[in-house]
């Protein structure tokens, strides 16, 4: 915390130290997104020259500028750090929604936040819990375990549906013997699992149940690859919709995401293993690929981490996706209303027994 | 009178993904898969060995070829949406064709080997002049906007048959680049579109899981086929135009008669999904008519036909 608080107020001495030269504020972004290759800027230095030839990994942001789009985006700068330096200094913890309701006439949109907070992470070289910053819980678990929490409290799971709690919080997991933990995309899938007692079956043993309610936050991410980490010997599973986005949303469990590319090795779990549901498993239900979905499927293909042997089930799932021009939502599978509880269940059986 | 085939030989594994399509020509069986290595076997010896390879640029699969032997050519077209041509000799890139503006699908050489057309997914048709030395583009044709799933040269090169996603199948004339006929009897997509070897016939199979034959010159449909119980993914006829070879969803390949327009023989090798066939073009030799089937289970597979009774 002292840390980055001091970064913070280099930041700004160099800033106020450059208005004293040259009349102008300056500072320099790192831009995530541009650096693939997570590069981070090291040391934060002042240019001299105004103009934005945008340097494509790192943004200059002026004030005065030379527009009133840059003048905001310095006043957005500005008020974060500001906001990040208030809360290091009491010791509280906000939630990037929190930033953003502060002062959502200045913010506009909650993306923009989103957008400021991993860029000014990834400039002061800090993960962005450092910057006492988390995101709003998204992610949902359900079972029968217990996380210890760094307050000393103890969260217990008793077959009801929990808030995964932001993982700064989680001192550890306790899984208490469980078989296997199954990940799904879906909250309504989650839920019907859930109703079930999926967590608790005498074919397929004791689980725990998670979902990211679609694109999983950082949050429920941490809380998968802890558990992956720290309980190698327990079966990962993860079940998708059999559409692009379903592959991809596995992929961002599975191996991260280009956005956190800089935080990834404590988001990934690579042990993840896809039970389904597979394109072409299906007795109907098929929708059509729209060109959109064949864009994406095609993106997708052309990523890194698709041409690696794991991804490769993956990989021909999206192709038979483009082959056939289909694709299918997991609760269409089967011939009746439990078809996906009969169809997961099926699956997780199979790859038990083999074990 | 039912045929029996058997299966003589199969090299499973033969390529690390699905293989989505088979081309054949008097001397190989040409394969294509997930990856960008076409596989050419040999069809003239009996363990049908790999033969030989040509590593295309098409990174992410291969999903449709076609070869014409007079030209010494092979299209193939990748799951990026363009289709690159080659030359059996010397296994050199002959031309790349691409459009920012879409993607092409399906893709087949005229017999004569003067053109090659295919579909793209915006519904067009295109049309190269395969003999030029920049294949250059010589015709367009146009339909409703559903992607082309499917095309077909008429032996006479006469006629350019195309099945759509939408259940469109059409005929158009290549001499006056019109639409001959819009054929009825699908709604859903029709996958696959094969012309008689004299150009008489037209036969279309698809999500219906019935394939629909036509007099060419009339457009009348003038029987179906029945007995596949998923998609049929592919068709072909051999060279005697009496028997209909197809390959489905549903994991097994037919063989029909056209005389009796019933199925004659079923192959239910496979234990997955069959995504395309092909009659060997080894006849006019001493050899009984056979053909080859691949799928998602990686085996290129022969037949032959069971002489003597």
């Amino acid at each position: 915390r002292e840390e980055v608080l001091n970064k913070i107020e280099n930041l700004i001495s160099d800033l106020l130290a450059g208005v004293a030269d040259t009349g102008l504020a300056k500072i320099k972004l790192s831009n995530r997104r541009a650096a693939d290759s997570a590069r981070q800027v090291q040391d934060m230095k002042l240019h001299l020259t105004a103009r934005s030839a945008a340097d494509t990994k790192q943004n200059i942001v002026a004030f005065p500028g030379p527009n009133i789009l840059n003048s905001w985006r310095f006043a957005v700068l500005m008020r974060t750090l500001d906001i990040i330096s208030e809360s290091l200094s009491s010791g509280r913890v906000v939630t990037k929604r929190d930033v953003y309701y502060r002062e959502t006439w200045l913010f506009k949109n909650q993306a923009i936040v989103d957008r400021i907070v991993d860029d000014i992470g990834r400039t002061l070289n800090v993960p962005r819990a450092a910057l006492g910053i988390v995101a709003a819980q998204k992610g949902l678990t359900c079972g029968t375990f217990c996380m210890h929490k760094k307050d000393g409290s103890l969260m217990t799971v008793e077959g009801e549906i929990q808030l995964i709690p932001p993982f700064d919080e989680i001192k550890c997991i306790d899984v208490m013997d469980i078989d296997f933990v199954l990940v799904i995309e879906k909250e309504a899938i989650f839920r019907t699992l859930c109703a079930c007692k999926f967590y608790n079956r005498a074919d397929i043993g004791r689980s725990i149940l998670i979902t990211g309610k679609g694109y999983p936050d950082l949050s429920t991410r941490q809380f998968i690859s802890y558990i992956a980490a720290r309980y190698p010997d327990t079966p990962l599973f993860g079940a998708v919709d059999s559409d692009p986005y379903g592959i991809d949303i596995l992929g961002t469990y599975k191996f991260g995401s280009r956005a956190m590319a800089h935080e990834n090795s404590h988001l990934t779990a690579l042990t993840l293993e896809w039970v389904g549901v597979n394109v072409l498993e299906y007795e109907d239900g098929w929708t059509k690929l729209s060109t959109v979905d064949r864009k994406k499927a095609l993106k997708m293909l052309t990523l890194p981490w698709m041409e690696a042997e794991v991804a490769e089930a993956m990989r021909l799932e999206l192709q038979r996706m483009l082959f056939l021009g289909q694709k299918a939502e997991m609760n269409v599978v089967g011939t009746d209303a439990d078809g996906v509880i009969k169809y997961l269940a099926q699956a997780i059986k199979t790859r038990l027994g083999g074990r | 009178m039912s045929k029996q085939y058997f299966s003589t030989n199969l090299t499973p594994e033969a390529h690390p993904a699905d293989i989505f399509c088979v081309e054949t020509t008097s001397e190989y069986a040409i394969t294509s898969s997930g990856n960008s290595t076409l596989k050419f076997w040999s069809a003239t010896s009996n363990n049908h060995e790999l033969s030989l390879t040509i590593k295309t640029t098409h990174r992410l699969g291969i999903h449709h070829i076609s070869a014409n032997k007079e030209l010494g050519l092979v299209a193939a077209v990748g799951f990026d949406g363009e289709i690159s041509v080659w030359s059996l000799q010397d296994c050199s890139c002959r031309a790349v064709i691409s459009d920012p503006k879409t993607a092409y699908w399906a893709v087949r050489f005229s017999a004569d080997g003067e053109f090659l057309a295919a579909t793209s997914l915006d519904g067009g048709i295109a049309v190269w002049n395969a003999t030029s030395d920049n294949f250059e583009r010589c015709g367009d044709l146009e339909t409703k906007g559903s992607p082309g799933l499917a095309i077909d040269y008429s032996n006479d090169g006469r006629f350019i048959a195309s099945g759509h996603e939408n259940g469109g199948l059409y005929i158009f004339s290549t001499e006056t680049a019109r639409l001959l006929h819009s054929l009825p009897g699908h709604i859903k997509a029709v996958r696959a579109v094969a012309f008689s070897p004299l150009s008489k016939l037209l036969a279309a199979g698809g999500d219906s899981n019935v394939i629909t034959v036509y007099d060419v010159t009339s457009g009348e449909q003038v029987f179906n086929l029945s007995g596949h119980s998923r998609w049929i993914m592919s068709l072909d006829w051999n060279f005697t135009g009496e028997y209909l070879l197809s390959g489905s969803f549903d994991k097994s390949l037919k063989v029909w008669s056209i005389e009796q327009t019933e199925c004659v023989a079923t192959q239910t090798e496979s234990d997955s999904a069959v995504w395309a066939v092909k009659w060997s073009k080894t006849a006019g030799t001493a050899r009984p008519q056979g053909f080859v089937s691949v799928g998602i289970d990686r085996t290129v597979r022969w037949y032959r036909e069971a002489t003597g009774s």
